[in-house]
């Protein structure tokens, strides 16, 4: 049996250099609170270990598969209450930046800023109403209704933007496609 | 179905996708598209728009011991878990696509060798496993089971009726030896009250396993009475 748990394992280990970080950086951003997302990125890269007879490659990256996890991790600890839930938006992203010293800063690291930068700068063209309610939903886990409460608007108002500012994310997608 | 329908599904879809739906809102969703090919299209069209969230994240570098935690517990789980079982057999698939995505299935293909033969090699190899009842205390909620499967100095331990620890807490498991009390991992419970940890280390040397309600991240020492307690003897 040695064998194929050594695969396993290495495999997960793979699995999280490749994507480690990110995941990381991602339920930081949802949480807002370096334990926080460092217990939520645990839990769920030990789901994943668990589950890994459920990733399908059919549907999509491993990549996104692990977003989709580490998601729904830190968004349940945030209704769990384990950290504030406040909405943190991109005008206040900027505070939330970890300064670190540039000498740490492995070249993975400065790459996958660069990235972020870039794909920030798109969702900056956004009109900022639609931004708004998609960063509310996703990094925020807040509901149609909690965020139409939110806003003191109506509901229909709040589906529109979404969709809206989804299909400008997807066209820009489209065009660098072709 | 009119355009006007049509344009209403379009904007529970955007819902969906980023998680805004509620269960009953999502589950409507799930089972339009189930039967609307128009909408299953839409959906794998303005799904990718989301892929773009996340990279748009700022980068933070994960704390080492966070892989060094992950790491241990998952040999602590391939060691002690029945391997026919709970091996993740297309782990396979999913660290091709990291590897190489345009060759997954081709790596797919020579890494099952392996995993085959680890299966049939598997089918015998649990001698050296015992299981350890936990007896929950005074402390614990009334219904609160635990089980401690151990295969030499590692572990896993399994609990049923602990509620979610909400507010800012997580459960951590404890090796006692005496009267030192080492922490060992922390973990925290489903819906359903099923909760599962390993542990990686300190079974031979320790007396007893204990669990405990900590804050999150855990604690150096405990610092709420313990709930479950499971002698090694």
């Amino acid at each position: 049996m040695g064998l194929v748990r050594d695969r396993e394992q290495r495999a997960f280990e793979v699995v999280y250099d490749r994507h480690g970080g990110a995941a990381y950086s991602l339920a930081y951003r949802i949480l807002g609170d370096p334990r926080a997302a460092e217990d939520a990125t645990q839990e769920a890269f030990l789901s994943i270990w668990r589950s890994g007879a459920r990733y399908d490659p059919l549907r999509g990256s491993v990549r996104n598969w692990v977003f989709g996890v580490v998601r729904n991790r830190a968004i349940d600890a945030l209704r769990r209450g384990s950290a504030k839930r406040t909405p943190k938006l991109a005008m206040d992203g900027g505070e939330l930046i970890e300064k670190q010293p540039s000498a740490d800063q492995t070249e993975a690291e400065a790459i996958r800023r660069e990235t972020a930068k870039e794909v920030r700068s798109r969702l900056d063209e956004l009109p900022g109403e639609q931004s708004q309610v998609i960063e509310l939903a996703y990094f925020g886990g807040f509901t149609h209704s909690e965020i139409a409460e939110m806003l003191q608007m109506p509901i229909g108002t709040v589906k529109g933007r979404m969709r809206l500012g989804l299909e400008k994310i997807r066209a820009g997608l489209a065009e660098e496609m072709l | 179905m009119s355009a006007a329908d049509h344009r209403a599904w379009e904007e529970e879809l955007a819902g969906y996708v980023l998680g805004a739906l509620d269960p009953a809102e999502r589950e409507a969703v799930e089972s339009h598209v189930a039967g609307c090919e128009r909408c299953r299209s839409d959906l794998r069209w303005i799904g990718a728009a989301i892929e773009v969230l996340p990279a748009s994240v700022e980068p933070h570098e994960p704390p080492a011991r966070l892989r060094r935690r992950l790491l241990a517990a998952v040999r602590a789980e391939a060691r002690a878990a029945d391997a026919t079982a709970t091996v993740p057999g297309r782990w396979r698939d999913a660290v091709a696509r990291t590897l190489r995505p345009g060759l997954a299935y081709v790596a797919a293909g020579v890494l099952v060798v392996g995993g085959a033969i680890g299966y049939v090699a598997g089918q015998s190899g649990k001698a050296d496993e015992t299981t350890v009842t936990a007896r929950a205390t005074a402390s614990a909620p009334a219904g609160t089971e635990a089980t401690v499967v151990r295969s030499g100095d590692a572990g896993t331990l399994r609990t049923t009726g602990l509620p979610q620890p909400g507010g800012s807490g997580v459960y951590q498991v404890w090796i006692r030896d005496g009267d030192v009390i080492e922490p060992s991992t922390t973990f925290v419970v489903d819906r359903a009250g099923a909760g599962v940890a390993a542990i990686p280390a300190g079974l031979e040397s320790g007396d007893a396993v204990m669990v405990t309600r900590e804050p999150r991240g855990g604690s150096d020492a405990p610092t709420t009475a313990p709930l479950l307690r499971a002698p090694l003897g």
